[in-house]
């Protein structure tokens, strides 16, 4: 289903991270409502670029992408439907300070939050 | 088990198993997450093995895991984390006190904890991930 909309290397990482499990008894099995939540995400957020994927210890699906100056975005998708979610932005110029932001919502609420954190980020 | 502070200037490094480690090689903010249930982060104290520097005490630790019959992956990668500066930069952005300990086992001398955050402090394992550069990591095999 991913690859029809167009996420081929994500699907390909997602191959890769159940094989893993497949292969090696210390790797995390993946829960499958975690996965389930990151693909009806990732379709329906098309816009956003791709991000790094990976395997929390308790088999949840964990993205993330850079944020300007060595800064972070980072989200977990937790078998109850919500996302876990935290931030981080580098500083900008010396003395500035680090832009966070971090909670547990859903999907439209998580987004809204990350939203104002990217203003934050880009108006300084 | 003894439970001693490991000093601010030490450091210690958190095996990232393939699945907690991105495309480029770096670990992902997983890798820092505690199991559900765990007290603690399980890490090594790289000083501990006296070693020349942190990459000759890396290879320590790849023969710790060896012996206790620990099967390292060729995607795996050691991070290392400087005690005090993990310490300060979770303290300043959330408040959290972590204690970074002596943990020793008896198939791992060096083993060591991260102590005081848990499976669902996400916002701590990204503060541990954002100090994580290229140089603070070493293949988990060699």
């Amino acid at each position: 289903m991913l690859r029809l909309f167009g996420l081929a290397a994500i699907a390909d990482r997602l191959n890769y991270l159940r094989c893993l499990a497949d292969d090696d008894p210390e790797e995390p099995s993946i829960e499958i409502e975690s996965l389930r939540a990151l693909a009806c995400f990732l379709m329906s957020e098309r816009q956003l670029p791709d991000p790094q994927v990976g395997v929390t210890p308790n088999g949840f699906i964990q993205i993330e992408w850079p944020v300007r100056s060595n800064g972070i975005l980072a989200m977990e998708f937790l078998p109850s439907g919500l996302i876990r979610f935290a931030a981080i932005s580098g500083p900008a110029r010396i003395g500035d300070e680090r832009l966070r932001v971090n909670g547990t919502l859903p999907k439209d609420k998580a987004l809204a939050a990350i939203q104002l954190f990217s203003s934050r980020l880009e108006s300084r | 088990m003894t439970d001693v502070p490991l000093p601010d200037g030490d450091h210690v490094s958190r095996y990232c198993k393939p699945s907690a480690v991105d495309e480029g090689g770096l670990p992902l903010t997983a890798a820092f997450l505690p199991k559900q249930g765990e007290e603690y982060l399980s890490v090594n104290w790289l000083e501990y093995f006296r070693a020349q520097d942190l990459t000759a005490a890396a290879d320590q630790v790849r023969q710790v895991f060896r012996n206790k019959n620990y099967r390292l992956r060729p995607k795996g990668r050691f991070a290392v984390l400087e005690v005090g500066v993990a310490k300060t930069a979770v303290h300043e952005a959330t408040g959290k006190n972590l204690r970074v300990s002596h943990l020793p086992v008896s198939d791992d001398e060096s083993h060591s904890g991260i102590i005081g955050y848990n499976a669902d402090d996400l916002a701590v394992a990204v503060e541990l991930k954002v100090l994580v550069t290229s140089s603070d990591v070493h293949p988990a095999i060699i």
